[in-house]
């Protein structure tokens, strides 16, 4: 076990190497860097062809690729990210601040859909065909196909701009607030955050619904389950302890793939509803072509990534006992 | 939209392969009606008079009458069981033999009523099961009661060892939890002396280590010694054993047929024991009943069944059985195929197939003919051996 985990954890930098190089290569490939983007594409600065090479060279965005990365590369190994571009500060601290909003988010939003979805799959499954598997199907189904963008602006057309339950004008703080105590900014944070949370959970509940129900008609047609029902157990002992163990199998492991995206956020989201979480701050350094931000940030999805591989693999010799790492 | 038209001058057979939406939707349909009858007929609550029948002959643990499985398709209704009696006499090995899709499985499986719905259903006939003091109709039983027999009364040893036990429960929990199920205020500690009991009968070596095993942890064999234990752990009073050596490796299938035989004496119950192994079953089988499409075509005691098979299918059961030292070019195979489940035609199923047909064999389903107390075939060529032993 111990062997194991240290030659994936071996591989896993080899796979940083070449996912920071790769996207190091793509980040300076895109047309507009920084500097253009802030003074030459802006009509309004008197700004000297002179002073936009200093600020190229400042910038180091004159070295080739190679070059650049490796000098990038070097103070990375050493936990140096830089500063980014855009924020003014560290990639490090700018990511470290935002990412909890995020997380919180996330977390919260995961808390509920997982039970929510496995249970509704598991429902939808043993009563197949029936009105209920059919309604869920249905409105999951919906679920998936809307594109986030659009579902976060119906709900707050409806919710915000026509009902006035939330006002999402200024992202997480309602306007207008005078002296509020800790408290009163608490729960004012935690109702903005509802209208967000409804989206990720309706995103992505449809998603592990629908392969909950798979994995669950699969293993109720399965041999052990006839004879579990011929042992005489109750119909709820054979779904909930002989057929649910084994469901449960890949959904653990599947919990640990979700890593990078708690920690993410989410771009789309964040941006629709004004959130100052990571996966705004991302968008932003995007845009304005922030090659220490984005590499950060990439870094940090990256690593996660890895880790929630590996654990996921552990994951599966935890709970399957046919799984022996080696 | 190029759905292919109804060809009204096509052949029977085309019909049969092709069929329009409209029909589609129209078995669909009748399909989805009979089946909500059925189920909520399953999952009633019902009283036990409603369930509770008399025994034809006591001796009989089990009675099959006229029972009726049907798997209810997309293209139609699969008629896997199809009007099928017989007895169980107690303390008797009955087999139970036929080629692959011939109603042998369903048939046990309704009496356990483990039929797959909601698609597979018992839709008529009874089948009476003798309690000792009463006698229930397994057919018209609700779910809820039929709990109290399964595992209990009635226990069930599957084809597949492999796949039969649940992967990720230790042997030990998945025998405990039968044993702690049916033993009214048993404690965990009673459950495990038993388990271990059990599986010391089945022959196991090292029955304490087994118990602490996953099942992917043992080989084919020793499953099925696990699965028979289980089955056997509650004492029941007739085993349905269906298919039990048909995955293993003829060695051990000699053990298990030896275990078997060996704790049939030891629990004095009835074996109801499925296979499509001759052999198999004149060397454990006191009765022997021979299905086809569905239907019962011949039954007897093992002796009769053997040494005068009736009806043409059992004699070309038993001509392609490879027999030691006799030397044959071929072995000898029963033309043709199982005629197709769907629609059967209203004569014998087997007359397409049949090399000894008359001219009767047009006319209609042929009855059962008894041509000694215990021996019965459902063939037109008997017809007249009946009435010159009644004379």
């Amino acid at each position: 076990m111990f062997k194991y985990i240290t030659k994936r954890l071996l591989l896993s930098v080899l796979i940083i190497f070449g996912v920071s190089l790769l996207m190091y290569a793509l980040l300076r490939l895109m047309p507009g860097d920084y500097v253009e983007q802030k003074f030459t594409l802006n009509p309004s600065s008197e700004i000297t062809p002179e002073r936009i090479a200093a600020m190229k060279e400042l910038y180091g965005l004159n070295d080739s690729v190679i070059v650049g990365y490796f000098k990038w590369l070097g103070k990375a190994l050493q936990g140096d990210f830089g500063m980014s571009f855009q924020f003014d500060k560290p990639v490090m601290e700018v990511i470290g601040k935002n990412m909890w909003i995020s997380f919180l988010l996330t977390l919260v939003a995961l808390i509920i859909y997982y039970p929510l979805g496995i249970f509704l799959g598991i429902r939808a499954a043993v009563k197949q065909y029936s009105i209920f598997d059919y309604t869920t199907t249905v409105i999951t189904m919906l679920g998936i196909s809307l594109p986030s963008f659009f579902f976060s602006a119906v709900l707050i057309k409806t919710f915000a701009f026509d009902l006035g339950w939330f006002d999402t004008s200024l992202g997480l703080v309602s306007s207008g607030m005078l002296n509020p105590t800790e408290w009163q900014l608490f729960w004012d944070k935690a109702w903005h955050l509802v209208l967000p949370m409804i989206t990720v959970v309706v995103l992505s509940i449809g998603g592990l619904m629908r392969y909950t129900r798979t994995n669950m008609l699969e293993v109720l047609t399965a041999d052990y389950i006839r004879t579990a029902r011929a042992k005489g157990l109750s119909e709820n002992s054979v779904i909930y302890k002989h057929a649910f163990k084994n469901t449960m199998i890949p959904l653990v492991t599947m919990l640990a793939g979700l890593l990078p995206g708690l920690f993410g956020g989410s771009m789309i989201i964040e941006q629709v509803f004004s959130i100052p979480g990571i996966g705004l701050k991302a968008y932003q350094a995007l845009n304005a072509g922030d090659i220490p931000f984005v590499m950060g940030y990439n870094m940090f999805l990256a690593i996660l990534t890895v880790l929630g591989m590996l654990i996921t693999d552990i994951m599966y010799a935890v709970v399957d006992p046919r799984v022996k790492l080696k | 939209m190029f759905f292919k038209k109804k060809n009204s001058t096509g052949t029977e057979k085309e019909k049969s392969h092709y069929l329009s939406a409209k029909e589609t939707r129209e078995i669909a349909k009748q399909n989805a009606r009979t089946i909500r009858e059925l189920e909520r007929r399953k999952k009633r609550i019902a009283s036990e008079d409603e369930y509770t029948t008399q025994m034809r002959d006591e001796n009989n643990i089990v009675e099959f009458d006229n029972l009726h499985t049907y798997f209810f398709g997309d293209a139609g209704v699969v008629k896997a069981v199809n009007g099928v009696s017989f007895d169980i006499p107690k303390g008797a090995t009955i087999g139970v033999v036929g080629e692959s899709g011939c109603g042998k499985s369903v048939t046990s499986l309704s009496l356990m009523q483990l039929v797959q719905g909601p698609r597979g259903q018992i839709v008529d006939g009874s089948i009476r099961f003798n309690m000792g003091d009463k006698a229930y109709d397994i057919a018209k039983m609700p779910l809820s009661e039929m709990r109290k027999i399964r595992g209990e009364q009635i226990a069930m040893i599957f084809q597949e060892p492999m796949t039969s036990l649940n992967p990720v429960f230790k042997i030990g929990y998945q025998m405990d939890e039968m044993v702690l199920l049916h033993t009214p205020n048993c404690t965990k500690e009673q459950a495990k002396d038993r388990s271990i009991e059990m599986l010391k009968l089945v022959g196991i070596a090292a029955p304490e280590r087994v118990y602490d095993c996953y099942p992917h942890e043992l080989s084919g064999g020793m499953r099925q010694r696990v699965m028979i234990a289980i089955a056997l752990s509650c004492n029941p009073r007739l085993i349905i054993a269906d298919e039990p050596t048909t995955a293993l490796d003829v060695t051990i299938q000699a053990q298990i047929l030896d275990l078997l035989r060996d704790i049939k004496t030891k629990i004095d119950g009835s074996i109801m024991l499925i296979t499509h192994d001759l052999g198999v079953i004149a060397e454990m089988a006191d009765y022997v009943v021979v299905m086809y499409a569905g239907r019962v075509i011949e039954r007897g005691t093992t002796k009769e069944i053997f040494e005068n098979p009736m009806h043409p299918y059992t004699i070309g059961l038993q001509k392609s059985k490879p027999v030691v030292r006799r030397k044959v070019d071929r072995l000898y195979n029963i033309p043709g195929q199982v005629p197709n489940p769907i629609d059967m035609p209203n004569y014998c199923y087997f007359r397409d197939r049949c090399d000894r047909c008359i001219g009767k064999c047009k006319e209609g389903y042929p009855g059962f003919i008894q041509v000694s107390p215990t021996h019965s075939v459902s063939c037109y060529l008997y017809e007249n051996a009946e009435e010159e032993s009644n004379v």
